[in-house]
């Protein structure tokens, strides 16, 4: 049985019985290198892929999709949709802080983030706090809209966090000591190997590094503020966060971002101190590719790398079977700057879809 | 070896040209535009021989081929072409010679060229590429200006931005090399370069070219540049300085309603400049002999009998400079720009600014561009009837919180709805020429049509910038151009490259 699209968002919805598989037939799919690929179909069943594949084996009903289908996209590092400030100030450390308890579920960002393709947001404390507490994996749609409540530890080694006038170290030094402090709690061994550390400067690059490289198992990350030029070097052949594109010195960040990415390392936007504007993930990642000419890059800039940042890769950012069916219509390649989101689905319905007199 | 350095030796005897010619102009104007609301005026007889002579050096100098170091003559096959505005051409064939394009077809017209003595020395050297080739856009709106401009201490309303164009840019304006690299490979062919950044008045900006060795060259007009009011910040709703360009322009037409006693002035000057010279010559013979007599009485002859002090002759008196009659280069621009000579661009964003510019086109009939504009789109009825091209910048929205109802596609969408000429530009940030499509296709999605958005990248600003060379492929335009793999130049997921002619 094949419906055409204009059935396809009421289709979606109550009437399958949950059981049933979907069998998703766009035009073409957006895959793990970024490229379009023609004739291919997503099965769903309970939410998940099941399979993808150009003639699937798996039974179900058939939904012809006109447009691109493309894994939603994941913002790395994110205050959207929380309280304003996640952070406490009283305390030199919060490893207790999560990001979870200050969700702020009812707001109309969520629905304006779908309208933008990005379907998780992993929404995280304010770098003030040296260690400044759990990040929360946020699905922007869903009856679960908690992914992961506990995802990454935060912590802070930029300068600007230092110095203000709040509690806090004094000095790079100071923030190094307390963080050797905390490392030697046994508490800390829940999140040691698994923290993003916001940077800044080469000095903190090299603090994080001897924090961490005693560390068995380390897994730990950088969020890379400032002045990237001076010290993205350091991080070659590494994932990195990077705030969203920011206006200014543009012809400077193009270059930066060029080299780092001839030196291999590869990005993954969040939206914290970056640009506030909503759709600037997917600006991000548009002008990543003309910077760098890699499609491929760019799309994992906003997909797959900062599901595998979170070490959670296998749940979201990709068409990959058994991972969240958290997936975006387009008109076009999602890079393409003509194209619009059409619709969105998670947990096997239609979670968003555009209003005509929007396009 | 000595063909290898051929085209290097075309090079240099280019440059040496350009900086003659470009030093003998600035001798010719010396700060000064030989104005055209002064050509009645008697004294300005010389400045409009130099002028002239200007003219005639400039109409003798080589083709452009030469100033911009382009030399090489190919043709390049391509998927298709976007020539211009409802004309796309599946495959295209684009002859280039001197860096302009000689012929473009979607079939290859390459003919068989023949030497002096008639024999065959083959085809034209064809080179394939995969891709749609589009025009270089314009950017009609940077934020460059050379080093030497901008090491001015105190910003000169008068200064040219022509005049600090360096000779040669990587060793003399590293910077600015850096900038014009960034926006040939966001592939931007042509650009303009204003006089300043900040202040009601910035000075006069000019269209720019890039050459071979990415050399900013001046090509299309010039134009004085202001910015009235604040930008669109909450906070600061508005000043007062578009008051004060309004005012500006009133009292130089105060100035040249009055210019019968201008006449007398000046005639009376030169008058008092002959006496003067009478006066002058006296006075050194008088001073001579004077000299000569003291010199004769000795160093104590001062000193000698006290009743003799009367009778001493006294040093005869200098006479004194007549004064010049009051001009204004500064005024003499804006009554340029009230004969159309010279276009004014003006930086507004504010309704009530914008407003101000509107009654300065009417009053004054400018030849005016609103740039900025950000709340052009409340105006955009008023600015159609005024027939003033906005240039919208693709980065503005980040001075203002983002309003989605008025976002930077709505905005464009509602003026040209209005019929209003829209040009989208960098606008003041830094190699936010990476934007341009991007931003551009986002009027695409949100119901543009992609001629008309691509227009406003290409053919719009050249027409306001007056390169009537550049904007589209037809033959004699230029040949800097772009290719582009994926749905569109707006299409980000697949290459985007830019052509520099060889």
């Amino acid at each position: 049985m094949i419906l055409f699209s204009t059935l396809l968002l009421t289709s979606l919805l109550a009437p399958l019985p949950q059981q049933d598989a979907v069998i998703l037939q766009p035009d073409a799919i957006v895959a793990a290198d970024g490229s379009l690929q023609e004739g291919m179909s997503v099965v769903v069943k309970e939410g998940r892929i099941v399979e993808v594949a150009a003639e699937p084996t798996t039974a179900g009903t058939t939904v012809r999709l006109s447009g691109v289908l493309a894994p939603g996209m994941i913002d790395a590092f994110s205050g959207h949709g929380a309280d304003r400030l996640l952070t406490e100030q009283s305390l030199k450390t919060t490893p207790d802080l999560r990001a979870v308890d200050g969700l702020q579920l009812s707001s109309p960002i969520w629905e304006s983030l779908m309208a933008r393709g990005v379907t998780a947001v992993h929404i995280t404390p304010d770098a003030t706090n040296v260690v400044a507490g759990w990040g929360a994996l946020v699905s922007t749609a869903g009856k679960e809209r908690v992914i992961e409540a506990k995802t990454r530890m935060i912590g802070s080694l930029v300068q600007s966090a230092i110095n203000d006038d709040r509690v806090g170290p004094s000095s790079l030094a100071g923030a190094v000591e307390i963080l050797e402090a905390t490392f030697a709690n046994a508490a800390a061994k829940e999140y040691r190997n698994n923290m993003w550390f916001f940077v800044e400067s080469a000095e903190s690059a090299r603090a994080m590094e001897n924090l961490t490289s005693d560390l068995k198992d380390s897994n730990n990350h950088a969020i890379l503020m400032g002045e990237v030029g001076s010290f993205g070097g350091a991080f070659a052949g590494q994932l990195v966060g990077l705030p969203t594109m920011s206006y200014g010195a543009l012809a400077r960040r193009a270059a930066t971002w060029e080299l780092m990415h001839k030196a291999g390392v590869r990005f993954a936007f969040g939206t914290r101190a970056g640009n506030r504007e909503w759709d600037s993930l997917r600006t991000s990642a548009m002008a990543l590719s003309r910077f760098t000419g890699s499609a491929t890059a760019a799309w994992a800039s906003v997909t797959s790398n900062p599901a595998e940042m979170l070490g959670m890769e296998s749940e979201v950012g990709s068409l990959k079977v058994g991972a969240r069916a958290d997936l975006v219509l387009w008109t076009g390649h999602p890079l393409d700057s003509t194209a619009t989101v059409t619709a969105v689905f998670m947990d096997g319905t239609t979670a968003y879809r555009a209003t005509s007199e929007e396009n | 070896m000595k063909d290898g350095l051929k085209g290097r030796e075309n090079h240099v005897d280019s440059l040496d040209n350009l900086m003659t010619r470009r030093l003998v102009r600035r001798i010719l104007t010396n700060g000064r535009i030989p104005s055209r609301s002064l050509r009645n005026h008697p004294l300005n007889l010389r400045t409009h021989l130099a002028a002239l002579c200007g003219t005639l050096l400039l109409s003798s100098a080589p083709a452009l081929a030469q100033e911009t170091g382009y030399s090489r003559t190919y043709v390049i096959q391509a998927d298709g072409a976007w020539v211009g505005p409802g004309i796309y051409l599946e495959p295209a064939f684009i002859q280039i010679t001197d860096g302009r394009v000689v012929w473009v077809s979607d079939q290859d017209r390459r003919r068989e060229s023949k030497n002096m003595l008639g024999q065959s020395t083959g085809k034209t050297k064809m080179i394939t590429v995969s891709g749609i080739l589009a025009p270089g856009m314009v950017d009609a709106w940077s934020s460059y200006a050379p080093a030497d401009f901008q090491a001015e201490r105190r910003p000169s309303s008068t200064r040219r931005v022509e005049d600090s164009l360096p000779m040669q840019v990587a060793m003399e304006d590293p910077v600015l090399y850096a900038q014009v690299m960034a926006a040939r490979s966001a592939g931007v062919s042509a650009t303009y370069m204003a006089g300043g950044h900040s202040g009601l008045r910035r000075g006069v900006g000019t269209a720019v070219e890039f050459t071979a060795l990415d050399l900013p060259l001046k090509a299309g007009r010039e134009a004085l540049d202001f910015a009235v009011g604040s930008a669109a910040q909450p906070g600061f709703e508005r000043t007062y300085q578009s008051e004060e360009l309004w005012s500006a322009f009133v009292e130089a037409k105060v100035w040249r309603n009055s210019w019968d006693d201008y006449d007398e002035e000046v005639e009376k000057y030169t008058e008092e400049l002959e006496k003067y010279q009478e006066k002058l010559e006296k006075y050194l013979t008088e001073k001579k002999e004077w000299d000569v007599k003291q010199e004769a009485k000795g160093p104590l002859a001062g000193d000698g009998e006290d009743g003799d002090e009367d009778k001493e002759p006294k040093a005869p008196k200098r006479p004194k400079l007549p004064k010049e009659p009051e001009s204004s280069i500064a005024r003499d621009l804006l009554l340029s720009a009230m004969d159309g000579a010279i276009q004014v661009r003006v930086v507004a964003d504010r309704v009530h600014d914008i407003r101000e510019v509107i009654k300065l086109k009417k009053e004054f009939g400018l030849d005016l561009v609103l740039l900025g504009a950000y709340d052009a789109d409340f105006l955009a009825k008023e600015l159609a009837a005024a027939e003033i091209a906005v240039i919208l910048p693709v980065v503005q929205d980040h001075h203002a919180t983002p309003d989605p109802d008025r976002s930077f596609a709505k905005r464009y969408l509602a003026l040209r709805e209005a019929h209003v000429t829209v040009a989208i530009a960098s606008g003041g940030s830094d190699g936010a020429q990476f934007m341009l499509p991007i931003r551009a296709g986002e009027i695409v999605a949100a119901g543009g049509s992609q001629e008309g958005v691509w227009a406003s990248l290409t053919s719009v600003p050249a027409k306001i910038l007056g390169l009537t060379d550049y904007g589209t492929l037809h033959t004699g335009m230029s040949a800097t151009m772009i290719l582009f793999e994926g749905a569109s130049p707006f299409d980000a997921s697949a290459p985007f490259k830019a052509h520099k002619p060889k």
